[in-house]
């Protein structure tokens, strides 16, 4: 009997434990507070950081010690996170908003349509030292109707990685803008001596379809009418776009060969690593810490090929910027934070880590800045992809690409059915 | 006497009739909490979902009332009901293998002796134990195309034709998904079959030991006749946790290659957060109720029959 009370008083601490430490703080290791609730400061939180990028984390270091009157929340960003967090803070309407966050460029149209982004023309209006500090293609890429709603930190464009002791080997020559056809006899010779010529992860996937559209066409007129969705997606000139990439993953040119088209990061990078590809496909800003992490030391950056024999100046690519949703809380606040996270100060200082920063003048430390930076002039951010959200995930995802490979032409009546209710809705 | 009787007599209904309302009510308070959170996190949700399910709402303006719109216009696109399809495939294989292999688990289990059974059940039921994605990202090792655990012991043993692309390839990757699901389950359908067997009565196996029936006849008509209702239950949740997998999903594939392994889940999701539909998203969830009550109503239905009492 007493062993029976002895186990139900226990039980009962128990339980009362569990509720008291359940209801008790989230202890979510990735918030990092500043100050207590109870000092008043105004509170802004961040959702910028991502896990083991350097420059961020330094970006978010600085601003602490910059604004030790603010209660900095730092939150772990997440491409599919951001979206959520923005969006459940802003339906619910509470005290916990998201006061800046990062998104590409080409991200941001959904938020803007929906009226969730703080409008931030009068502030770089009012501040023309700041807004004239950054480079303006990189600015209009930022705006919707007219107004500004992101602020451009970073520009990413993809680029790729030689493994030049394959190239040394073989004998090739590693050329800056192969064409296609040139792009595919190096392939195949790389191919016939048992290395991979291409490694894309199932994430980067969609940059070959973008960037091959991008170059499909003779003239600025056929592509703008494209990007704007005034031209079918049937056309011959964009399925002939599909059917260069195909090509690529027909013939196992991209590793691991079968199946390709969803090869992992990690897949990729292990490939690298052992050798067996020639060229792996990475965002200009990642070339340093990638490479240090797959140990390879006799590489060259080069450009991203332009996948066409009829163009190759075109390259796929947008600013990374800052967003301020509008529902976020001290606003002053919040944009005294966004203009010192833009600023040359802190641009500067994520340069010298290897981000290509969009800054009118950059002067950094970093002696290969020019290598990840020399192809900014070639930026293209107008993009078919960028004609709605659902397009952008049909494409961006790799769903365009993988159901064409699987279903051919036919895997294009979607885009098209896409594309109409949208010119339809306009 | 009588009287005395009959005061006696209804003194003691009314007792009893007092102690039924107090432990009535007692149990009333101690269903409260429950009752409270499932109201609260459960019911009210559904009901607001459903309600959503005929209005346009992008998260931030007024709602707008569209009728049946959102279901037509869900029930005619192509990439929906493709995520449909493959939620309903998911749904179903795993039930198969979860049901078939914990089924089995359990029949071997009850041969074993005691000690034998514990550390066979520990076993058995320890990727239950384990969440969704971590069982998720420890299968992408497992079928890694180059250098994974499986083609790299197929190439071992001589069988390097057999090497796949197993998370690659649209259709296997989709079998894939719902075998690892199943095989996940299988160990919450041991449990609870092995309990349903330890709880019939010796007395049956009994008189099949002096007719000299073997195992497997004692199996085949003594005990899974008996434990049908407890297969019936286990087959419903098997197929609702299979109706909700996403976690998995996610975890393996992330929805692709491309958006062939796209759950409904997923896509509520993605019309949701990243194309501000919720309308849309809420009417796609209350189609995958309704499919998969249709679905868990049809297999209680074929599995109905005579209950036996013992």
């Amino acid at each position: 009997m007493l062993k029976k009370k002895m186990a139900g008083i226990l039980c009962s601490i128990l339980a009362v434990a569990v509720i008291l430490g359940g209801c008790g703080n989230s202890g979510n290791p990735n918030e990092n507070d500043t100050g207590n609730a109870s000092d008043n400061k105004p509170a802004v939180t961040l959702m910028i950081e991502v896990g083991g990028y350097a420059p961020l984390e330094k970006a978010v270091e600085m601003v602490k010690e910059k604004f030790p009157d603010y209660n900095i929340i730092s939150k772990e960003w997440s491409i599919d996170g951001v979206k959520k967090a923005i969006k459940t803070t802003y339906a619910s309407g509470g005290e916990e908003s998201i006061d800046i966050a990062f998104n590409s460029a080409t991200g941001i149209l959904g938020f803007a349509e929906a009226d969730m982004l703080m409008d931030l023309t009068p502030y770089m209006e009012e501040d023309t030292k700041w807004s004239g500090s950054l480079q303006e293609k990189a600015l209009s890429s930022c705006t919707y109707e007219g107004k500004t709603y992101g602020i451009p930190w970073q520009t990413a464009y993809p680029v790729l990685v030689a493994n030049v002791d394959i190239f040394d080997e073989l004998g090739i020559e590693i050329k800056d803008d192969w064409t296609y056809d040139e792009f595919i006899e190096v392939s195949k010779e790389l191919k016939e001596n048992d290395y991979f010529p291409l490694g894309v992860s199932t994430g980067n996937s969609s940059w070959l379809i973008r960037q091959s559209y991008l170059n499909a066409f003779e003239t600025v007129e056929e592509l703008d009418a494209f990007n704007n969705g005034e031209t079918s997606v049937l056309d011959e000139k964009v399925v002939e776009a599909f059917e260069r990439v195909a090509y690529l993953y027909e013939n196992n040119y991209c590793y691991p060969g079968e199946g390709a088209i969803a090869a992992t990061d990690d897949e990729c990078k292990a490939g690298m690593a052992n050798g067996k590809i020639a060229l792996y496909a990475m965002t200009n800003g990642s070339v340093g810490a990638m490479t240090e992490e797959m140990g390879i030391e006799n590489y060259r950056v080069i450009n991203f090929p332009s996948l066409s024999n009829y163009s190759a100046e075109n390259l796929l690519g947008s600013p990374d910027v800052y967003i301020v949703p509008a529902n976020a809380k001290n606003k002053e606040a919040v944009i005294e934070v966004l203009k010192y996270l833009t600023s040359e100060e802190v641009l500067t200082e994520m340069a010298n880590m290897g981000t290509v920063v969009p800054l009118n003048e950059v002067t950094t430390e970093d002696p290969n800045y020019l290598e990840y930076s020399k192809d900014i002039d070639r930026l293209h951010p107008e993009d078919f992809a960028n004609l709605s959200d659902e397009i952008g995930d049909y494409i961006s995802t790799g769903t365009a690409m993988t159901t064409y490979l699987y279903e051919g032409e036919s895997a294009l009546d979607e885009l098209e059915r896409m594309r109409e209710a949208l010119v339809n809705n306009q | 006497m009588d009287s005395y009787d009959l005061f006696g007599l209804e003194r003691g209904k009314y007792m009893k009739r007092k102690k039924i309302k107090k432990q009535t009510i007692i149990g009333l308070i101690f269903l409260f909490p429950a009752a409270a959170f499932i109201l609260i996190f459960m019911i009210i949700p559904l009901i607001w979902n459903f309600g959503l399910s005929f209005f346009e709402w992008n998260g931030n303006s007024a709602v707008q009332f569209k009728g049946f719109d959102n279901f037509v216009t869900l029930l005619t696109t192509k990439a929906v009901t493709s995520s449909i399809t493959k939620s309903i495939f998911i749904a179903l294989v795993a039930t198969v293998v979860a049901m078939g292999l914990g089924i089995v688990y359990a029949l071997f289990l009850y041969r074993l002796r005691r000690r034998e059974q514990k550390i066979f059940r520990f076993i058995f039921f320890s990727p239950a134990m384990l969440p969704l994605s971590v069982v998720g990202v420890l299968f992408i090792f497992v079928f890694a195309n180059d250098s994974g655990i499986l083609n790299s012991l197929l190439e071992a043993i001589g069988l390097g034709s057999l090497r796949r692309a197993w998370l690659g390839e649209p259709q296997l990757s989709l079998w894939v998904i719902a075998i690892v699901q199943g095989w996940r389950q299988s160990g919450v359908v041991m449990i609870l079959t092995t309990t349903a067997i330890l709880g019939l009565p010796k007395s049956l196996f009994e008189n099949g030991i002096l007719e000299g029936t073997t195992y497997w006849e004692d199996v085949k008509y003594i005990i899974l006749p008996l434990i049908k209702s407890s297969v019936n239950l286990l087959l419903s949740m098997m197929l609702m946790s299979g109706f909700k997998t996403y976690d998995m999903v996610y975890a393996m594939t992330k929805g692709g290659p491309g958006e062939m392994t796209y759950t409904v889940p997923m896509k509520i999701i993605q019309l949701g957060f990243s194309y501000n539909r919720y309308g849309e998203a809420a009417a796609l969830g209350t189609i995958l109720t309704v499919i998969a009550t249709v679905l868990i109503l049809l297999s209680r239905y074929s599995m109905r029959g005579e209950t036996y009492e013992y």
